[in-house]
């Protein structure tokens, strides 16, 4: 009775590890030469809740859009938002 | 029968919107576990929120006193060529996914797709609601640039979230490498553009609900 406990419990954690790595196998990882440690800094921060770095650099790009382009950053957002 | 329709769509549209916030938060595993599972509800789902909206931006638009037969043809034209749109961006990125050698299926691209279209349901929403509440154009006072300071904020914020989208589609439907996924951008963006710019001209879109 152990023996078939222990078993099953074996076959189940064999299909869970196998599992695991077909899913870690599936997609080949990304190779870009001496920029590969830079992009995997970049992707990781990209993988969970990116609106931490989306939202800052958008409020970054914004003003500095307004500063460069001045009054054509204001006629830019009336056409866009009469182009709904 | 009827309660298992309904049970399912419920159920749909609870998957639909966990996922949703997963595409928002966690998009790599969310959007891997979509590629696998290969949905069908929220390809619905989504273009019955696209209807819902056109509706909204029509009537916001055209207002309520113009001819129904009007707002009726403009809501057809308008859904049709959206449906029409997300299968020809779904193709063109399954075939180029392809060419460049990816290994993936259209049906993977059609679910994983259908997410991107949450920040552009987003977009639009908030910006009927804008022309609403603070119709254009906008001035060159404070007021004014504030506005046009969030306004830009929000676009981008938006964008970057599709653009990652597109990213990721292409990483995890296909499994391309970043050289692959350039080399099939670089075919596809221009692709689009010219597409966008003909429904432009034929005076459907003016900004491509994509």
């Amino acid at each position: 009775m152990n023996n078939l406990y222990s078993k099953q419990f074996e076959n189940q954690l064999l299909k869970k590890l196998k599992d695991k790595r077909n899913e870690i196998c599936a997609i080949a990882p990304q190779e870009m030469g001496f920029l590969t440690p830079l992009y995997k800094r970049l992707t990781a921060r990209l993988k969970i809740s990116p609106w931490k770095i989306f939202l800052p650099f958008s409020l970054f790009l914004s003003f500095l859009s307004q500063i460069l382009l001045g009054h054509w950053s204001t006629k830019i957002v009336s056409v866009l938002q009469a182009s709904f | 029968m009827f309660s298992t329709i309904s049970f399912s769509l419920f159920h749909g549209f609870f998957v639909l919107v966990k996922d949703s916030w997963g595409v928002l938060n966690a998009p790599y595993k969310t959007i891997r576990k979509v590629a696998e599972e290969k949905p069908i509800l929220p390809i619905l789902f989504f273009g019955l929120f696209t209807w819902f909206f056109l509706t909204l931006a029509i009537v916001v638009k055209e207002g309520l006193h113009t001819g129904p037969l009007f707002l009726t043809f403009n809501l057809g034209k308008l859904f049709y060529a959206s449906i029409v749109t997300y299968i020809v961006i779904v193709v063109a990125i399954y075939l180029i996914g392809r060419l460049v050698g990816g290994k993936g299926e259209i049906s993977s691209v059609a679910s994983v797709w259908s997410y991107s279209y949450l920040p552009t349901l987003i977009w639009f929403f908030t910006t009927t609601l804008l022309y609403v509440f603070l119709p254009p154009p906008r001035t060159a006072s404070l007021l004014g640039q504030i506005f046009s300071i969030f306004f830009v904020f929000l676009s981008l914020g938006l964008l970057f979230w599709k653009t990652l989208i597109y990213f990721l589609t292409l990483r995890l439907v296909f499994g391309l490498t970043v050289w692959q996924m350039i080399r099939a951008t670089l075919i596809l963006w221009p692709a689009f553009f010219f597409y966008f710019l003909l429904l432009n001209r034929m005076g459907i879109f003016k900004i491509p609900l994509a």
